[in-house]
């Protein structure tokens, strides 16, 4: 009887197993507590540039009345991010949210669409990829708390949108295959890519 | 012996046996659920709940009948189905290497490059690149040491797993069964709807991994000669690859879900799946992201090595070669897909942009594929399964083909349009 040992056919089972491991993820999350409120933030810890950061909020009030929150969120310093949304786009440096929340209540509040710059909008020179740092600011109940998220930038895309994607992925495509044609012109016999073969049975 | 009218018989019954081996039809949904798949139901899902989870059920019907047509080919001439575009013209079979090409390359890389954000969420530290090429390497090893059997009883435990892992991400946040079977009735939502119906359709009736269906059958030599045992297989096939259409569609559920609950509350539009995985966490806990990050390397590990091998077995086909996965040719093949595909992440196309791009391809090329597979359907020689209107199985199929054909060229028309509109009027 064969014996059951190692294959390399096993190799790649492992690797999919190996995803399950409970090793962290990309996101930079924490909960902080600004006096009755309970708040869980979600942001990421790298970004491409010209890709687009989201910072969530979940608010809990543990109070028995409505509670107003004071929600901030301090830019880094510089060009390397920009808020793409109108309601943001106009507030400069300090994103500021104000909301209501109910006795008990959940509510749900984003800085979204906040792009990382590759260049520098006043002179047009690339921005250096590093770790910047986003402060997050809530007031609640009387109580301010604060949170640094830093988020690195990475290199982005090195061709962009439209023509140029097009125009790169066509061309190694076109040269691919005309690769494998004439290899596969070798190996088979002339003129069978246009033949129609005899049943699959026959062959 | 005159042969019956066509689709007056009645086919014989599948036994349990028969029903439980869903072999081919995990291998073909395995195939469809790629990343494509996770982008659009993320956005139908954050834009619109599950209002346009129907638009699965009504490309379903599409994507089987198209797959039915290849296989009704095969069984009444034992012929591939490249024979058929070299039937038509010789620039047909010259239009279909230069596609297979294309969507073994995009296809494979847009899944490796999914691969590769996964790995790197999991280990921040590696670069894109690296993660790409491990997953890349691990297909390799995979193609290069597993014979067609093993591939298959890979994928059928990777689709279990993979529908597994979608559906306990969003038991963490919960769904909403009778949202979600509202969401089976047809409906136009809100504007943009059209939109993702088409992105949809181009992700589903894909003209590539449509005519892959009978390759597998060739590999597990399920072939004969007598009508009767043409029919039995045709009812088990149209079992088997009915039911990877229909996993397409279960997988989508919990991620449309997790997109409602999420995604929809904060006005967020997710633009890649990254996006999405990342915002479960702090609503359902780093157990949900790891989870749905898992079910979302898997979808896309197997959906690549699914257009490697769809590829492979295309171009055996088109050049006349002996199609088996395991031959040496085909694994040449696939290592010389590997290469291209793997280089393309070091170009680091924005994942939205390259995703969308290739379905806007997908959905371009189709149309042709589409129009050759009904010409040569329709034709008289079908001999028992040619198109008749005179018996109600073949009312049903003449139906389906043609509901197809016009789904397919709509979308095609619709998407030529775009896409010529996004590159040189509002690309950037």
């Amino acid at each position: 009887m064969r014996a059951k040992g190692f294959t390399p056919f096993r190799i790649p089972i492992a690797g999919l197993l190996a995803l399950a491991a409970p090793v962290p993820l990309l996101a930079d999350t924490g909960v902080l507590q600004a006096g009755p409120v309970e708040v869980r933030y979600y942001a990421p810890d790298w970004i491409w540039q010209d890709q687009r950061v989201n910072v969530l909020l979940v608010l809990r009030s543990g109070s028995e009345t409505a509670e107003t929150v004071d929600v901030e969120m301090e830019m880094p310093e510089g060009p390397a991010f920009a808020p793409e949304d109108p309601a943001d786009a106009g507030q400069g440096a300090r994103l500021f949210r104000r909301a209501e929340i109910p006795p008990s209540g959940i509510l749900r509040i984003a800085f979204a669409n906040i792009r990382a710059r590759e260049r520098d909008p006043a002179t047009g020179q690339p921005l250096p990829r590093r770790t910047h740092e986003f402060l997050l600011r809530i007031r609640a109940g009387g109580k301010i708390v604060r949170q640094r998220i830093p988020v690195t930038t990475i290199r982005g895309a090195l061709v962009r949108g439209g023509v140029g994607t097009v125009a790169v992925s066509a061309g190694l495509c076109l040269v691919w295959a005309i690769g494998l044609v004439a290899i596969l012109s070798r190996w088979s016999e002339p003129g069978a890519w246009k033949r129609v073969p005899p049943p699959e049975s026959d062959r | 012996m005159t042969e019956p009218a066509p689709w007056s018989l009645r086919p014989p019954r599948i036994g349990l046996r028969a029903i439980l081996s869903i072999g081919a039809g995990s291998l073909i949904a395995s195939f469809y659920i790629g990343t494509g798949d996770i982008t659009v139901a993320t956005r139908m899902g954050a834009r619109f709940g599950f209002s346009l989870w129907w638009t699965y059920l009504v490309l379903g019907f599409a994507a089987w009948a198209l797959i039915d047509m290849t296989v009704r080919y095969y069984l009444r001439f034992g012929a591939t189905p490249m024979s058929i575009f070299k039937e038509v013209h010789p620039a047909a079979s010259a239009y279909m290497i230069v596609t297979i090409v294309v969507c073994a390359i995009l296809g494979s890389y847009s899944q490796w490059n999914a691969c590769a954000m996964v790995v790197t969420g999991f280990v921040p530290a590696l670069p894109v690149e690296a993660g790409g090429a491990i997953a890349a390497a691990l297909a390799l090893v995979l193609v290069a040491f597993g014979a067609y059997a093993r591939i298959e009883r890979l994928f059928v435990a990777g689709l279990i797993a993979l529908i597994g892992v979608f559906f306990l991400s969003a038991a963490t946040i919960g769904i909403d069964p009778r949202a979600a079977a509202r969401g089976l009735i047809p409906s136009a939502p809100g504007p943009g709807w059209l939109d993702l119906f088409r992105s949809n359709a181009g992700s589903m009736i894909n003209a590539w991994l449509i005519l892959i269906y009978p390759y597998t059958m060739i590999e597990k030599g399920w072939r004969a000669d007598s009508l009767d045992g043409k029919l039995g297989i045709l009812r088990r096939a149209r079992f088997d690859y009915g039911w990877g259409i229909l996993a397409a569609g279960i997988v989508a559920l919990p991620i449309m879900a997790s997109a409602t609950a999420i995604a929809r509350p904060f006005g967020i539009r997710p633009t890649s799946y990254m996006d999405f995985a990342v915002l479960l966490e702090p609503f359902a806990g780093p157990w949900s992201t790891h989870l749905f990050l898992s079910g979302l390397f898997l979808a896309a590990w197997t959906s690549g090595v699914g257009w490697w091998l769809a590829g492979a077995y295309a171009l055996l086909d088109v050049y006349g070669l002996p199609i088996r996965a395991g031959s040496p040719k085909a694994k040449m093949i696939v290592a010389a897909f590997a290469v291209p595909s793997v280089l393309l992440i070091a170009l680091r196309i924005d994942p939205a942009t390259q995703i969308l791009l290739f379905t806007a391809f997908l959905a371009i090329v189709f149309p042709v594929a589409a129009c050759a597979l009904v010409g040569r359907i329709a034709r008289r020689d079908m001999g028992y399964f040619r198109w008749t209107l005179r018996t109600p199985r073949g009312i049903a199929v003449v139906v389906l083909d043609l509901f197809a054909i016009a789904l397919s060229l709509y979308v095609g028309w619709h998407e030529i349009a775009s896409w010529i509109g996004n590159l040189f009027g509002k690309g950037h």
